[in-house]
């Protein structure tokens, strides 16, 4: 059987690298300015709310008691889900060598980059004296015998963040080089060969160059597959380890891993709807049969999680506790109704359409779903944070918990920050990987290679 | 020779080097960079040393310099880091303590009870007592005597100072002129009696005293019934069986303290076990510890009372005069219309007629107070006498000595300054204006005459005095009173005046002395009071007065029967039908009380002991009027009564009568202060005279909702094992009713090892009731700040110990049970677990303990906490202590910064003072040395604490007892360091319908 070709439009060498490199050496257009300048904004507008948070008390935020945790790390966690699906196709899709990944690769990557960085802030934020978040940190200091608490999850956390932080932006990096030195070449202004040329870190493209190249790359493949299950399994301990009804599972990390891949793909769909939609020579590069791919995997990980959802009520039951029996019941039935539905909803029962042919390849319908499964992976951190607490053991302290206008502005503002960071990314940095892209231009094409 | 050409790439391959032939074979020709190649030259090293240092050293700003200047010449008995104490005593409308003032650096920072008090109250305060040293720091007080400028229609243009020489010169000018009166609430001090008698002598003054909340009615009825005008005490403690009649005598009736106590005596599970049967038509504390309670509207009285005396004379306890057996069929129509079951009556009839001597009928307070009520008391008196109760139950011979304040003095006073006959008045200790019903009219009154006014700051009296003589808060000044008869306690300043102000006493003293119309030997009230007790008990029983700070006989009273005066019948009128379908109740909290102390946050922020709502009054009515008229918890209602308006939020209080409204006075103040007068509306103007209860009202609903700040989230306990309770009989047979533990949880974690002390806590749940004087006591103990409705809503109040109270039964005739909730100080703490810089650590005593300044605010310990008792500094709360609030604070306890987390310690500052007393003195700490805050505050005694190791401590000898268990231990394997103890209600029926499993 023949293979469909990858890449569109029976290119030449010299066109992919030409088509990947105007989007950089041509100066963006009206268009990309005013949207550039409203993300700026929202950016701007971001800073300003944490600055207020970080001056005047978390008292801003809607946390209470006994809701102590809300939108920080609701938002957190869904930035940090959404980061796994760069890894898994940059990491896991390269190790099974999985070819159709190559165009989509560098901007999920950039993806994740993006959105841990995003999602970095949060934990720092939500600390009730964040000018010490420094003090997670097990280094060699002057305060006496203080240490840190290897027993508490989030010391698990900082490791796992900062780790799965440095490796990506190493493999995204390192991924980056023979790109890089190749718009240095092109460059015919002096700054930009500077800068780029100060990227590319003195790449000539000799053998000696690839075959390090090859070999950093395969490594740091290695090294973050297993961050793409640790991550989000020790963010999940969080939860898991402590013992509140609805929080101790033993469901939790295999739940939270497939609930990232879940989200973190639905982000890259939409990105790479709206990288379709505005850069329109991207089309042949990012087909209709990478997003189908993508949308493949969506509906896998959204019955995942489905499964998840069903065995949590399931063990609730099967544990005899009233306590987990109520938290979930409360969930369900509970002043939170509405956010369990719309979790439901939108994490179940939408990817469904993806059954259907027309819907996986429909961009604007897979555009609507993408941000669908989004908004639902984040109601069920919310979910599980805020309905788990607000509700606990001793009803004398059941509580309701609000978003206040801090709230919003961390939340929305954090979208300001992430498209800030991407669009800068996709007008300086090449978006598709132009070395890796040329060798498999020849897929389905009748080259035998 | 050979000409050909030769090229070679460096002089090793020209001269044909072996190894670097075979390296032409290789791709690369360098060989691959290792780590050792990388090592930084000497320069580059110092080059970043230097950066580094120039970072660090920036970096790191100075700290402001703070300054510990010792004593020059220090004080004889202050030292610096150490408590003293003095005997002091606190009045409070009925009620009055001993009390110990404890200050640190000569400054007063928290009233304690005086354990030496054994005639008076050696355990336990009211809210109110240990809130009021807050006012003292008040910066709302006014710092010296001011005086009032007025404009044509007298009211206030200006305020300015005036010297005491300038206003007293005034003053006695005006006064010497005669038709001068004293506008006072009861005082019942004797030396202030005598100065009050000398200052009538002098200056020929009338002397008028009126209380907001008043006992009229129940001293008119003792008149009328036995001759003599008091108010009786009660001797709860020998009461077998209790029947109370909208009386809150756990709550806010005459000395609750005092019966808290005496109650809590009662109630050991034990054949002796009193029993208590409430009838009430709003919940209050009293009715939520009965084990009957039925809902009565205060209209009904009469009804229930008549056919209980019925009932009485038919089963022959006692017999009825002929009068009053025609007033009583009189009744027999009403009888029918009751909806409490007559077989219930009568079953309480025989509880009483068995019990005779030792049963009491209660009914008095605002709850009660119709325009019929002197009739209920008439008929209680009499059954109370006719049961052989008066003179055993009812302590008429340590009765509440001095006179009651009532509306008719009030009245006359009034009609006294429309006559003419009053120039000008001195009022002390009252703010009329806001709390006489009849404002308007008083208002016009005092317009026409001078008014000097004692109040502390320019408050809704203060703005049309003509002059404010600020009177020194008690903490500042003397005085001796006697709250039970014959039971004297002494007053002593514990601070130097803060601001100008001159004790109320002392004003009157300057008066008198500077009129020139009578000789004063003495300087000061000081000498005065010091030259009464000279004279009433010798020289050197001062001293020791001071030292003790009670005096009086220990003998208790021989029981004198005194005889029912059968005229009394003659006031009780045959029975009239009232027609109206709602009826109004005002009712006092047990935290704002007549509203005194409304400026006072603690007790804004202090929730109620029943409804757990605080910064706010409301309008109470029952679940199903609220489904009736479709009302919503916290719709604002417009409320018309007595010709006055006033719109309040709604509260569905379950319990409730059908037909009653109630709202608390003492809220709603204009002038009294920031704290004061942003906390609910004035209810005073809806009272008719000294009726509080029974009064018309009508209302509509309006769309406005005003959230009320419930500190407590839901008030079921969703059927899960949290309060256990049983019953007596259930409890005789087996006292570990109720509890199941047999389930054995296993541990990941070894076991600590408490080598030295393990400090334990037990909670009597049976004991306590709920009163919720222990939040007070640990908010002064621990400088817990308050942080306002606003932050009560949304769920970010401070109180280190909370008192839960959970409904249990249906919602139209519920039960309440109350569980206070400390810091359970865990072995297995989840809190300790979880957090990442290690600020909650175990500690070698079994306690679980603290560090702020290590702790960054994750607020995991919170989440993670099953019992939520951590709290979290969300702003800088400490910001909130301004001069001279920050006085009041305690130095043994640190003030916490914001984004930190806090909690109960077990007083661990009164831990460590204990340890450190006994190693001065050489000796092993002693059971009960320590005590913490809400402990030594419980009236109570419901909680216990002590050291576990020692197997003689009261606390061990009960933590392990078998009706004592650990909350959720047996579901999460917490092992707190806090147990309970069970419940119990004197009733027969089991509580525990399903013996079930979870």
């Amino acid at each position: 059987m023949e293979r469909e070709p990858l890449v569109l439009g029976r290119k030449s060498l010299k066109q992919v690298t030409e088509d990947v490199s105007k989007l950089v050496e041509t100066v963006p257009g009206i268009k990309f300015f005013g949207f550039f300048l409203s993300v700026k904004m929202l950016f701007l507008f971001y800073i300003g709310i944490l600055v207020a948070i970080v001056s005047v008390g978390m008292g801003l935020m809607g946390v209470n008691h006994p809701v102590a945790w809300g939108t920080d790390i609701i938002t957190f966690v869904f930035w940090i889900g959404i980061g796994h699906a760069g890894t898994l196709i940059s990491a896991i899709l390269f190790l099974f060598r999985q070819k159709w990944r190559t165009s989509i690769a560098r901007t999920a990557e950039a993806m994740t980059v993006f959105a841990v960085l995003t999602a970095a802030v949060f934990p720092v934020l939500h600390l009730g004296r964040p000018w010490f978040f420094y003090w997670f940190l097990p280094y060699p200091n002057q305060r006496g015998s203080l240490w840190i608490n290897f027993r508490s999850p989030l010391t698990w956390d900082v490791f796992a963040i900062s780790t799965y932080a440095l490796v990506s932006i190493l493999f995204w990096y390192i991924g980056m080089v023979p790109d890089l030195a190749a718009l240095r070449d092109r460059a015919k202004h002096k700054f930009r060969k500077v800068f780029y040329g100060s990227l590319s870190l003195g790449w000539r493209g000799t053998g000696r160059n690839w075959s390090h190249y090859e070999m950093v790359y395969l490594l740091l493949a290695g090294l973050s597959t297993p961050l793409v299950l640790s991550v989000h399994s020790i963010v999940s301990f969080d939860f898991a380890t402590a013992g509140l009804p609805g929080w101790h599972a033993t469901i939790f990390p295999p739940y939270f891993v497939a609930g990232a891949i879940f989200s973190g793909f639905a982000m890259v769909v939409t990105l790479m709807c709206l990288v379709r939609a505005f850069i329109p020579q991207f089309k042949d590069y990012i087909t209709l049969n990478h997003m189908e791919n993508m949308n493949k995997i969506i509906m896998v990980t959204g019955m995942m999680v489905g499964y998840a959802y069903a065995s949590e009520f399931f063990m609730a039951w099967y544990s005899g506790s009233s306590y987990e029996q109520y938290a979930f019941l409360n969930r369900a039935f509970g002043p939170y109704w509405w956010s369990y539905w719309i979790m439901v909803t939108c994490n179940v029962i939408i990817p469904q359409f993806f059954w259907f042919r027309w819907f996986r390849r429909n961009i604007k319908a897979m555009f609507i779903i993408s941000i669908l499964v989004n908004l639902g992976m984040w109601f069920e951190r919310y979910v599980i944070i805020v309905t788990s607490l607000h509700r606990d053991f001793l009803p004398a302290n059941w509580g309701l918990f609000k978003l206040t206008f801090f709230d919003f502005g961390a939340l929305i503002g954090s979208f300001g920050m992430f498209l800030f960071l991407f669009l800068i990314y996709i007008r300086t940095l090449p978006a598709i990987s132009i070395a890796e892209i040329k060798p498999v231009l020849g897929v389905g094409k009748g080259n035998k290679h | 020779m050979d000409h050909e050409k030769k090229y070679w790439l460096s002089l090793k391959d020209l001269s044909e080097d072996k190894d670097f032939k075979k390296s032409l074979q290789n791709e690369f020709v360098s060989p691959l960079p290792s780590i050792e190649d990388v090592s930084s030259s000497r320069r580059e090293f110092l080059q970043i040393m230097g950066a580094g240092l120039a970072l660090t050293t920036t970096a790191c700003l100075k700290r402001p310099t703070e300054k510990i200047i010792p004593y020059v010449n220090r004080p004889e008995d202050i030292i610096p880091g150490e408590s003293n104490y003095y005997a002091s005593s606190y009045h409070d409308g009925g009620e009055g303590f001993s009390i110990l003032v404890k200050t640190r650096e000569a400054r007063p920072i928290k009233i304690e009870p005086n354990q030496e008090a054994k005639l008076l109250n050696s355990k336990g305060l009211s809210p109110r007592a240990h809130a009021h040293i807050l006012s003292l720091y008040d910066p709302e007080r006014i710092k010296g005597p001011k005086q009032n400028l007025f404009n044509d229609k007298k009211t206030n243009k200006e305020t300015i100072n005036i010297s005491y020489k300038k206003l007293d010169s005034l003053l006695v000018e005006e006064f010497k002129k005669g038709q001068v009166a004293l506008l006072t609430p009861r005082l019942p001090s004797p030396s202030v009696q005598n100065l009050i008698t000398d200052f009538k002598k002098t200056f020929k003054t009338k002397h008028y005293v009126w209380d907001p909340i008043s006992m009229e009615d129940v001293v008119e009825a003792q008149k009328l019934s036995y001759g003599s005008s008091f108010v009786p005490s009660y001797n709860i403690s020998k009461a077998r069986f209790i029947l109370s009649l909208n009386c809150d005598f756990l709550g806010t009736y005459l000395s609750p303290t005092d019966f808290q106590k005496q109650f809590a005596f009662t109630r050991r599970p034990s054949k002796n076990m009193s029993r208590l049967v409430v009838l009430e038509s709003l919940m209050t504390l009293t009715g939520s510890n009965a084990d009957e309670r039925h809902r009565l509207s205060s209209v009904d009285q009469m009804s229930v009372l008549t056919f209980l005396a019925n009932a009485l004379s038919k089963k022959s306890y006692i017999s009825l005069p002929e009068k009053a057996k025609k007033i009583i069929d009189s009744y027999k129509n009403s009888w029918s219309h009751l909806k409490i079951s007559t077989d219930k009556i009568e079953e309480w009839a025989d509880h009483l007629g068995s019990n005779k001597g030792q049963s009491l009928i209660l009914s008095g307070g605002l709850r009660s107070q119709t325009k019929n009520s002197k009739e209920v008391y008439i008929l209680v008196n009499f059954l109370n006498s006719a049961l052989k109760n008066d003179g055993k139950t009812v302590n008429h011979s340590q009765h509440f000595p001095y006179e009651f304040g009532s509306y008719s003095q009030m009245n006359q006073f009034l009609s006294d300054v429309k006559k003419g006959q009053i120039k000008s008045v001195v009022i002390h200790k009252l703010n009329p204006l806001y709390s006489y019903p009849e404002k308007d009219k008083l208002l016009s009154a005092l317009k026409k005459i001078q008014v000097v006014y004692t109040g502390d700051r320019i408050d809704e009296t203060g703005f049309y005095a003509n002059y404010v003589v600020p009177d020194s808060h008690d903490l500042e000044k003397w005085s001796d009173w006697e709250f039970k008869k014959n039971t004297f306690t002494i007053q002593q300043p514990t601070i130097r005046p803060l601001y100008n102000t001159r004790a109320f006493e002392d004003s009157l003293l300057t008066w008198i002395k500077l009129s020139g119309l009578k000789k004063v030997q003495v300087e000061n009230f000081y000498q005065y009071i010091k030259t009464y007790w000279k004279s009433k008990k010798g020289s050197s029983f001062w001293n020791s007065f001071l030292k003790k700070g009670i005096t009086g006989s220990n003998k208790e009273s021989t029981s004198v029967t005194r005889a029912f005066r059968s005229s009394a019948w003659s006031f009780i009128k045959k029975d009239r039908k009232t027609s109206q379908k709602y009826t109004l109740t005002l009712y006092e909290t047990s935290g704002l009380k007549q509203g005194d102390l409304a400026n006072v946050a603690w007790l804004q922020e202090f929730p109620d002991p029943v409804t757990k709502i605080c910064w706010d009054n409301y309008i109470c009515v029952s679940p199903s009027m609220a489904l009736k008229e479709s009302f919503k918890e916290g719709q604002v209602l417009r409320v018309h009564s007595n010709g006055n308006v006033l719109e309040v939020p709604i509260h569905i209080q379950p319990g409730q009568d059908d037909h009653t409204l109630a709202l608390a006075i003492g809220y709603g103040h204009t002038k009294t202060g920031v704290v004061a007068n942003q906390s609910g509306v004035n209810a005073y103007p809806l009272a008719l005279q000294n009726t509080f209860s029974g009064l018309e009202v009508s209302f509509e609903k309006t769309k406005v909702v005003k959230p009320l700040a419930n500190v407590q989230g839901h008030h079921s306990m969703e059927g899960r094992d949290i309060i256990i309770e049983t019953t007596l009989e259930e409890f005789k047979k087996d006292s570990s009713s109720g509890l199941h533990k047999h389930h054995k949880v296993p541990s990941l974690w070894p076991k600590h090892k408490y080598k030295g002390h393990k400090w334990g806590m037990v909670i009597d749940l049976n004991s306590c009731n709920g009163c919720g004087t222990c939040m007070v006591a640990c908010q002064s103990e621990n400088n817990i700040p308050t942080v306002g409705k606003k932050y009560v809503l949304e769920g970010r109040e401070m109180h280190w110990i909370s008192v839960d109270r959970y409904y249990t039964g249906t919602a139209e005739d519920p039960l309440a049970v109350h569980q206070p909730r400390v810091c359970m100080h865990c072995d297995n703490a989840p809190c300790e677990t979880v957090c990442p810089v290690m600020a909650t650590v175990h500690s070698d005593e079994g306690t679980n303990d603290m560090i702020y300044n290590r702790c960054v605010g994750t607020r995991y310990c919170s989440n993670n906490c099953p019992y939520k008792v951590r709290r979290f500094n969300w702003f800088n709360y400490e910001k909130k202590f301004k001069e001279p609030l920050n006085l009041v604070l305690n130095p043994d306890v640190t003030v916490r910064s914001r984004g930190v987390m806090e909690k109960c310690t077990f007083c661990i500052q009164r831990v460590q003072e204990g340890k450190a007393q006994a190693k001065k003195e050489d000796r092993n700490l002693k059971d009960g040395d320590i005590q913490t805050a809400c402990q030594q505050s419980c009236p109570a005694d419901a909680i216990v604490f002590g050291d576990l190791n020692d197997p003689h401590s009261k606390v061990s000898q009960v933590f392990n007892a078998k009706n004592s268990y650990g909350l959720l231990d047996e579901m999460l394997n917490t092992k707190p360091s806090v147990k309970y103890r069970t419940k119990v209600r004197n009733k027969k029926k089991s509580i525990h319908s399903k013996k079930g499993h979870h």
